[in-house]
């Protein structure tokens, strides 16, 4: 169909590029914006925004080297395992011959750094017969792995799929991939949040890793494997910080650092390059609260997204936000209630990384024995937690459990005094709802309703 | 005779035998997937009910509960629960089938609150693991049951209703096959049959099914065809694609075929294991199963092969993540093979649907060459 190379191939050669940046100027973004296009453009603008210190930066560097540790992996005899957002790579990190390859990841550098953002691979996915309500947080990374059919994109050599009892599309486009690439898929299972649950979880999880050991044809190193956990206790120590400092208001952490937290986590959790990230972003927050800087003359909304935020346009969404004093505090997406574990055995890793795995957001509420309730308690827990003052859903239209229990979720909110914002949108996909629609009623339920309600409650 | 009783069944929910069932003080509890054991119900006296939509396309208060990204079979049945049609069910098993099911159940808790509401926990792979998991869970509902309705469920008597169940597989089996090669049966028929079967105590369709068989029909038609997909218990659409002359002659559904075809027998083995592996296995007919996909195709592919069919419609409805994926790999693999397949997105039991499905179904039936 398309001659158009592959997602991973595009953002291999365009990160490539981003790899031997050091420092730069407003102007030089400014600059940048006018050659690369409006689709990067933003995104340029939105990473390497002055209020980030240079974190933006440093976080593609970190997506760069994970992308292009997979594709130098071959020719380095490694396997590439594609995993989903929703399992720990650091079990990929602990073996010497594999590297992770995630999923909604690649979908979302396609969207924020290729021009037509991921619609071509999107496209390629239809074109074969899938249907046009399926996530496109998955399909867009996926339809491109498709295309390695027609050596148009490089093929992983095998696949996780993580998401069987948590959600349904995601784990059969997975399933779709990979019986049509021919590729083995290694399937985990969570049946509900209770204490049987986690022993058959626990049994398939370490089931899944002794496949995976026969398949790279390695068996995992315990200092490794050690290594690499202790690692993840630094990153979570970091994540915890960073939390602490969103409680401050005006919020001293900026909306993108919420992206970036997440972004990390489901690429190099448990790598020093996961450690510098998350010491970056701590260490600018601390600076910009010391300072007490703010964008905006006032914060008037502290939100926290219930699940996942829109990456159809950072600047015009994420920034544009914090311009407007709606701070974005956390996502449903950055969920993870991380634990710091005892580590001193191969045995003691692998327990942590399950455990991980099992409180991984998405598979944490919608794996749950009720998925209205366990999202609702997670995430007005997080509200409550960093003084938000309201609730905003993105309405992502393809996933079906979050849709189907918002009412619950919305209901018990307002019972406790938190506005809920639905929005209805594609994160990863521009055709369904434009961005100005989705400002504009951003916008009106910030002034309507948030700030009112203040308002009341100072009087 | 007792065709039209079958058919007058199917149309209704609560129907004089669920009435009467009840009057005898027993308990009647609603689900909606064919992973319920059925004779562990039937041993504490208690009438497993499977939801369905019943034909109703209104789902405005449903929607509001739901949302409009969720399958229209949901939203229908939803809507017949908030509006009192289910109000005779006792409670329900919120059997894990897919995401749609959970949050349909989760908002009926919501907004109902039932006072009896049990999770069963259904796999979605099966190994040793996930079927000592599975035995588990069924005993887990086993004491629910015994806890909320106050009966006492021996091992004896789940047998014993396992052997019956095993009889009416082996009878749905033989009225199959009588449409397979000269067809006795329209495709209506067999799942007003299904649809029976899931809302009858099964001394009760037993013998129904049996003389039903004996009603056996003149039939005419251009096409012979098999029905694959999400579930489907829409007697009026099946009728009005066989007006068209293509003639459903077997399913693999979970309404159809799927619910009995590969159903094991019981082996005389631990009681609890037995059902796990009996319900947990066949359940491999369902796209949620993962790992299975070979499994499904082939059961389709023999099933079609078995029925002499000329062509295959894979149907689901608008936001099924499960089937509306597996579809299009089934499209692919079968036409590969030979087998002219016609992929159907469709709406639950809307009436604007079906012209654009008639015109479809005879484009396909001429694409079929009859
Ligand atoms: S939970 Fe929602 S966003 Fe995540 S993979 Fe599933 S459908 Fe997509
Ligand atoms: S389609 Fe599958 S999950 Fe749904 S009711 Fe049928 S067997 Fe159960």
């Amino acid at each position: 169909m398309s001659a158009l190379p592959g997602l991973v191939k595009r953002s291999y050669e365009m990160l490539k590029a981003i790899e031997g940046i050091e420092n730069y100027t407003w102007e030089e973004v400014e600059g940048l914006y006018s050659i690369v296009g409006k689709d990067l453009g933003q995104s340029a603008k939105a990473l390497l925004d002055e209020r980030h210190d240079g974190a933006g930066l440093h976080f593609m560097k970190v997506i760069a080297k994970h992308i292009r540790e997979a594709v130098e992996a071959k020719d380095e005899g490694k396997k590439v395992i594609l995993i989903p957002f929703n399992f720990p790579p650091e079990l990929i990190h602990a073996f010497e011959n594999a590297v992770p390859l995630t999923t909604e990841v690649m979908s979302t550098i396609g969207v924020v750094s290729l021009e037509g953002q991921g619609e071509p691979y999107w496209d390629y996915a239809m074109s074969l017969g899938i249907p046009d309500y399926v996530c496109s947080a998955n399909t867009i990374e996926l339809g491109s792995a498709l295309m390695s059919v027609e050596a148009l994109e490089f093929t992983p050599d095998a696949i996780i799929s993580g998401a069987p009892g948590s959600c349904d599309v995601n784990s059969k486009i997975h399933e779709f991939v990979a019986e049509y690439l021919g590729i083995p898929e290694l399937t985990i299972d969570k049946t509900g949040g209770g204490k049987t649950d986690y022993q058959l979880y626990r049994k398939l999880f370490l089931r899944m890793v002794n496949e995976l050991e026969k398949f790279v044809g390695e068996e995992i190193d315990e200092d490794r494997i050690i290594s690499v956990t202790e690692r993840a206790n630094e990153c979570t120590e970091l994540y915890w910080e960073l939390h602490e400092l969103k409680k401050h208001s005006p919020c001293p952490v900026p909306n993108m650092f919420t992206l970036f937290t997440y972004g990390t986590r489901f690429t190099m959790w448990g790598r020093d390059e996961a450690v510098s990230m998350l010491e970056k972003l701590v260490d600018v927050a601390e600076k910009r609260l010391r300072r007490g800087e703010y964008p905006a003359e006032r914060e008037i909304a502290r939100s926290v997204w219930v699940y996942t935020g829109y990456y159809i346009d950072l600047y015009d969404l994420w920034i544009w936000m914090e311009n407007n004093g709606i701070s974005y505090l956390t996502d449903g997406l950055n969920s993870f209630f991380p634990n710091q574990f005892e580590i001193e055995t191969k045995e003691d890793a692998l327990e942590s990384i399950v455990s991980s795995a099992w409180n991984y957001p998405m598979t944490r509420q919608m794996g749950a024995d009720n998925m209205g309730i366990q999202w609702f308690e997670d995430l007005t827990y997080l509200a409550k937690d960093l003084n938000a003052n309201c609730a905003i859903y993105c309405g992502h239209h393809s996933c079906k459990q979050t849709q189907s229990v918002f009412r619950i979720f919305r209901d018990e909110a307002n019972k406790i005094g938190i506005p809920v914002l639905r929005l209805d949108g594609d994160a990863w996909n521009r055709r369904i709802t434009p961005v100005s629609v989705l400002q504009e009623m951003i916008l009106d339920f910030v002034q309507n309703v948030v700030a009112k309600k203040r308002r009341r409650r100072r009087r | 005779m007792s065709l039209s009783k079958i058919h007058e069944i199917a149309a209704t929910l609560e129907n004089e035998y669920v009435r009467k069932w009840k009057s005898e003080g027993n308990a009647v509890v609603g689900h909606a997937c064919i992973a319920m054991p059925k004779e562990m119900a039937e041993a504490g006296k208690i009438l497993p009910f499977r939801l369905r939509g019943a034909g109703n396309a209104d789902t405005s208060t449903a929607d509001s509960y739901l949302s409009r990204y969720n399958c229209s079979l949901c939203r229908s049945c939803l809507e017949l629960v908030l509006n009192g049609s289910y109000d005779f069910l006792d409670g329900f098993v919120r059997v894990r089938g897919c995401d749609h099911w959970m949050g349909t159940f989760d908002e009926i808790a919501h907004a109902r609150k039932p006072e009896f509401v049990h999770y069963l926990k259904v796999p979605h792979l099966v190994n040793e693991d996930t079927l000592e998991f599975f035995a588990g869970e069924i005993k887990r509902l086993k004491e629910a049951f015994e806890g909320r309705f106050g009966v006492e469920i021996s091992e004896d008597e789940i047998v014993r209703y396992a052997r019956i169940q095993d009889k009416i597989n082996e009878k749905m089996r033989e009225f199959y096959k009588l449409r397979f090669r000269k067809p006795n049966f329209y495709g209506s028929d067999a799942i007003a049959v299904m649809v029976a079967r899931e809302s009858l105590p099964s001394d009760i369709f037993f013998p129904l099914l049996d003389s039903a068989m004996a009603e056996k029909r003149k039939i005419d038609y251009r096409a012979k065809v098999l029905l694959a997909g999400s579930p489907l218990d829409e007697i009026e659409l099946v009728r009005k694609i066989e007006e068209m002359g293509a003639l459903i002659v077997a399913e693999t559904t979970c309404f159809g075929g799927g619910a009995f075809w590969n159903m094991v027998e019981y082996d005389g083995s631990d009681v609890y294991e037995f059902l796990a592996r009996k319900y947990l296995e066949n359940l491999k007919i369902c796209a949620r199963m993962f790992g299975e996909y070979a499994y499904r195709k082939n059961f389709i592919k023999s099933m079609a092969e078995e029925a002499e069919v000329d062509g295959v419609i894979l149907q689901h409805n608008k936001f099924c993540d499960l089937f509306g994926i597996e579809n299009a790999k089934l499209r692919m693999d079968l036409e590969k093979e030979g087998i002219p397949t016609l992929v159907l997105e469709k709406e639950y039991a809307s009436t604007a649907d079906i012209g654009r499905i008639k015109t479809r179904v005879q484009a396909f039936i001429e694409r079929m060459g009859r």
